[in-house]
């Protein structure tokens, strides 16, 4: 008898939680999926305007770290190199986040494990202030000097936009550099370049 | 003498579950997400330094479309886990031409790829 309870009581509880799920708007862990919001890929390729976007962004990181990597002052170093990203320059008519650029080449650099990174110009004010607190600063006795890079990594975004009735043509050209600040000597170089073209009449996709 | 019969049983059809899975396992092969509309011809790996190297080789094989597509590489590490992907890369390619690309997966743990092409409905 005891046992026909528990599976009866059992039972409710399955089936009640069963339709307490159909009821619910979303499910589980959602709320609000039937408005219009939706998530998609991160990575997907992105069309809706000509101007710069994710996916520009996406490869421009993609292609430079690989170039990169594949240098021999990264490839073929005895130890990963010390490296601090400066400013790329944004030469473009558009605003183009160019230290989004930067970071995710960073963290690309630093997932291969091939190179160290140094903290970057505009965040010194904060490894500074942060050196003010340590011990040896507090009790005024001699400070760890900062680590020289071994390299620098900077750059240039540039475009040319060209329009008529019909067509606009926009090109993008992101150009990087790995300079060694003793010598000022430029050790490797490469650009990545990227075209798009919007049409009035949709000829293609 | 029950229980070393079912260990052995279990142990058989562990080992049969494990045959089976990895026959399914895919390597080194193209997935194409819609309709096949490009060949992926030709590809193959190497090893660059510390990394994995793709090359890869697409060709539209009619002579009058010309198709806009994505292709994505993702990058399995020796247990077969995605650890990597790239973004998904757009081209374009009129009839008869053939596409190279190179792409070099930016960790040391990379062993495998996958390579994705997606064509967009018509």
């Amino acid at each position: 008898m005891t046992t026909f309870r528990k599976l009866s009581l059992t039972t409710t509880l399955v089936l009640s939680s069963f339709l307490m799920s159909g009821c619910a708007t979303g499910g589980a862990g959602m709320v609000g999926s039937s408005s219009n919001v939706k998530y998609g890929d991160a990575k997907a390729a992105e069309t809706v305007t000509a101007d710069f976007g994710s996916t520009d962004l996406q490869s421009t990181a993609e292609t430079l770290t690989q170039s990169l990597l594949e240098s021999r002052y990264i490839a073929k170093a005895q130890k990963p190199p010390k490296v601090r990203l400066r400013a790329v320059n944004n030469l473009t008519y558009e605003h183009i986040d160019t230290k989004a650029i930067t970071d995710k080449i960073r963290i690309k650099l630093l997932k291969s494990g091939q190179v160290r990174f140094l903290a970057d110009t505009a965040n010194l004010n904060q490894v500074n202030s942060e050196r003010d607190l340590t011990t040896a600063a507090t009790t005024k006795t001699k400070m760890k000097a900062m680590t020289d890079s071994d390299y620098i990594i900077t750059g240039n975004v540039r475009s040319i936009k060209k329009a008529n009735d019909d067509v606009k043509d926009v090109y993008y050209n992101v150009s990087m550099e790995l300079v060694d600040p003793q010598s000022g000597e430029i050790l490797w170089a490469d650009e990545k370049e990227i075209r798009k073209v919007t049409a009035k009449s949709s000829v293609g996709w | 003498m029950s229980l070393t019969k079912n260990t052995l049983l279990s142990l058989t059809l562990g080992s049969l579950l494990l045959l089976g899975l990895s026959g399914c396992a895919r390597k080194n092969e193209g997935n194409f997400i819609g309709k096949e509309r490009v060949v992926l011809k030709e590809h193959k790996s190497f090893q660059e330094g510390k990394f994995l190297k793709v090359t890869a080789t697409f060709e539209n094989e009619d002579d009058t479309e010309v198709e806009g597509m994505v292709y994505q590489v993702q990058w399995l590490d020796s247990r077969g886990i995605m650890v990597d992907q790239t973004s998904w890369k757009p081209f374009t390619i009129i009839g008869k031409q053939q596409i190279h690309v190179v792409d070099m997966a930016s960790r040391p743990d990379v062993t495998n790829y996958r390579i994705i092409i997606s064509t967009p409905n018509k």
